[in-house]
């Protein structure tokens, strides 16, 4: 069933979930590992790594504009039949509630980290949740709309970010160039190719039918793919241009270490609180479309509006169980987040690509 | 349903979140703080923290000092005898006593490198001649604002530098270099900035000369302002620099060798008797002859850095590991490097006179 809102979602709108869902799972995760792996050589890694992503992008890309359903989990029951349907929307789910887990952690450890040491990190997860609760009672288009509001002023945080840490340059951080071995430069871009397809598969939530300027989607999706994928390359960058390599491997959070040396002008200093704002938001935005998604996989009862009271809780005790502290939580992001990302999201993705592609094919023969 | 859990979530925190939550009144904002070493080898943390109760008193504050078994220990050690705790956030010095800076710098900086509060934004010092918790109450008694004093020093004698934790921190972490810190001492009961420490690895291993200071600061590229002299008496040239920029490279042909390349502009601010500088080649002359008295001082400094010193604070390691030199990984590479220093200087103009009166 198609909402009735659905004809409100905008192409510009919806390819800005990209965007907003990219630095969430890069600040404290991505570029944590990347920059563990492979140093001062890993602004080559986001270039390399956005060039490789570019297939997982046309394969989602594909998978929108030849959904007939409303979203990924209709489709597979569609193409692949009910029960092995289910199967795939059941890993995708599992996927889904996994990436909500990191990801909310994570950001409490990032406000208890740099902020708020004495707060127990089990409200600072309350917290978070709260807004999420709220926001996944609503429907796709006002998430949309959020995101969209949240994107500018992340835009324009950003700007306002390099432009204090400009004067802390210095150019011979990047030196040595290519200093790392071929084994560390190919998992770094495993990390990044197999990260970016969370806030791709968050695309997947809307069919190309539910966007109204449909004529406009592809050339949108094409370059907010291309933007965030640049701005990374500047997070990465500027952070390695600001603190150095082997300062950067001290920090959690180095994107934030960097912009705690914000200075305009000898004018405005020590604005790195209201700044780190740019990484609340896109973890809110990230979380409220993964709320979305695992909301949208339950069946659709009477219940279904305390569904996201039940996924936070789940969620909370969850993470409680998973994550005893950051220690366990670094541990686990170092060993098994891109195999979780690639068997539990990736994998589901391709089988699907594959198979639209192989009943198009069909088709286009009994056509002929 | 919803409405009551959310209420519940809200009432949980709060009534019991946040602890981190604190009034501005109820903040002991300090200003600088100074760290000792006892002889049972336990930590002497003492404070200024910022009298808001006294709006006259700018640079006054009040004095706590407390002895712990850490940093964090001694500083917190403070509420008993402070009614609020101490706020880290807008601190502007730390001062480290020579002892701490000889055994135990790494240790101690740890719980400033982790605090959440602060943005490690001040300026670190060695309290040279005297002990930190000294030097502290000197500044408080004397009313000093040690910052504007380090800012003065480091602008227009370039005897020390502007340097924050962090960027000594960021200096420290790079390969093939060793840091320089500034020092602070007790003159007569006056404070005043001194020639600055330097380090092998995290350890002090002394003090450079105030003006073997000056030339570490112009080949780490931290000099905005110096005087030169050259000659004697009637022969004295005093220049001002005025600006200053070293380029390090390493040199094409021999592996080991680093080159120098120093541009300087500088106002001519006095002369002696027999100086005359009135036309294009008399004004080359005089730039000659303080390239030439730069040089030679940057050459004994280097010197005396690889043969006496030991430790690369110039960071000729660093610019070998950069290039990816293999030299680096040799033993004592300090002491096998050859260099070549070469300076230019651009004398701006003569002071606003045109001939002798």
């Amino acid at each position: 069933m198609v909402e009735k809102d659905s004809e409100k979602i905008y192409s510009l709108g919806y390819s800005f979930i990209i965007l907003s869902s990219f630095f969430a799972v890069f600040l404290g995760i991505g570029s944590y590992l990347m920059f563990k792996n492979t140093r001062n050589d890993t602004y080559w890694v986001c270039i390399i790594g956005a060039l490789i992503s570019t297939i997982i992008f046309f394969i989602i890309r594909y998978i929108i504009n030849n959904n007939d359903y409303d979203d990924i989990y209709e489709l597979n029951k569609g193409i692949f039949g009910k029960f092995f349907g289910k199967l795939l929307n059941f890993i995708l789910l599992v996927g889904f509630i996994s990436v909500a887990c990191i990801i909310l952690f994570n950001n409490a450890n990032f406000f208890n980290a740099e902020y708020l040491p004495d707060t127990s990190i089990n409200f600072l997860k309350a917290i978070i949740l709260l807004p999420l609760v709220y926001i996944s009672s609503k429907n796709l288009s006002s998430i949309i709309k959020m995101n969209q509001v949240l994107c500018f002023i992340n835009i324009g945080m950003f700007v306002l970010s390099i432009l204090g840490v400009f004067a802390e340059f210095d150019l011979t951080n990047l030196e040595p160039f290519l200093n790392v071995s071929t084994g560390e430069i190919f998992r770094s871009i495993l990390i990044y190719v197999t990260l970016s397809t969370v806030p791709f598969s968050m695309l997947l939530v809307a069919s190309r039918k539910r966007i109204k300027d449909t004529e406009r989607l592809n050339g949108n999706l094409l370059k907010t793919f291309v933007f965030t994928n640049f701005l990374q390359f500047l997070v990465i960058l500027i952070t390695l241009l600001v603190l150095g390599e082997k300062f950067i491997s001290v920090f959690r959070f180095p994107e934030h270490i960097a912009l705690k040396q914000f200075n305009l002008f000898n004018i405005l200093q020590r604005i790195e609180n209201f700044l780190a704002l740019q990484f609340y938001f896109s973890s809110f935005s990230l979380m409220s479309f993964l709320f979305y998604y695992i909301i949208k996989a339950m069946p659709q009862t009477k219940l279904k509006n305390y569904y996201s009271i039940a996924i936070s809780v789940f969620l909370y005790f969850l993470t409680s169980v998973l994550f005893t502290n950051t220690i366990v939580f670094v541990e686990v992001i170092e060993k098994y987040i891109v195999y979780i990302i690639l068997i539990t999201i990736l994998l589901p993705i391709i089988i699907t690509f594959f198979r639209l592609l192989m009943l198009k094919k069909y088709s286009n023969n009994i056509n002929k | 349903m919803r409405k009551y859990i959310i209420a519940l979530l809200v009432l949980v925190i709060l009534f019991d979140g946040l602890n981190n939550l604190r009034e501005v009144t109820d903040l002991a904002i300090v200003k600088a703080i100074g760290i000792d070493m006892t002889e049972d080898g336990q930590y002497k943390t003492t404070v200024i923290v910022i009298d808001t109760s006294n709006k006259e008193a700018q640079n006054e504050g009040i004095i706590y000092e407390a002895i712990g078994e850490s940093v964090h220990d001694s500083a917190r050690k403070i509420v008993n005898e402070s009614p609020k705790k101490l706020y880290l956030a807008q601190m502007e010095t730390l001062i480290l006593s020579e002892d701490i800076a000889k055994n135990n710098f790494e240790d101690t900086l740890g719980f400033f490198i982790r605090d959440n509060e602060g943005s490690n934004a001040f300026y670190l010092f060695i309290a040279n001649g005297c002990t930190s918790d000294e030097l502290i109450k000197s500044i408080n008694e004397e009313k000093i604002n040690i910052k504007s004093l380090l800012n003065s020093s480091a602008r227009y004698r370039g005897n020390c530098n502007m340097d924050s934790l962090n960027d000594i921190l960021k200096t420290k972490m790079k390969p093939g270099i060793n840091i320089a810190i500034n020092t602070a001492s007790i003159d007569d009961t006056k404070v005043k900035i001194n020639s600055m420490a330097y380090f092998d690895g995290w350890n002090m291993r002394g003090y450079l000369t105030d003006d073997e200071s000056i030339i570490y600061n112009l080949l780490r590229n931290n000099l905005d302002n110096t005087i030169v002299v050259a000659e004697q008496k009637e022969n004295r040239i005093g220049a001002e620099i005025i600006y200053s920029k070293t380029e390090m490279t390493l040199d094409k042909e021999q592996n080991n060798k680093v080159n120098f390349n120093i541009k300087i502009k500088a106002n001519i601010s006095e002369t002696g008797s027999d100086v005359i500088i009135k036309d294009s080649e008399q004004i080359q002359n005089v730039e000659y002859i303080l390239e030439e008295k730069i040089k030679t001082d940057v050459n004994e400094f280097i010197e005396k850095v690889k043969n006496e010193y030991g430790s690369d604070i110039i960071g000729f390691g660093n610019l070998m590991y950069r290039k990816k030199d293999d030299f680096f990984y040799e033993d004592n590479y300090l002491s096998k490097i050859d260099t070549s220093v070469n300076v230019e200087i651009d004398i701006q103009n003569q002071g606003g006179v045109t001939k002798k009166w």
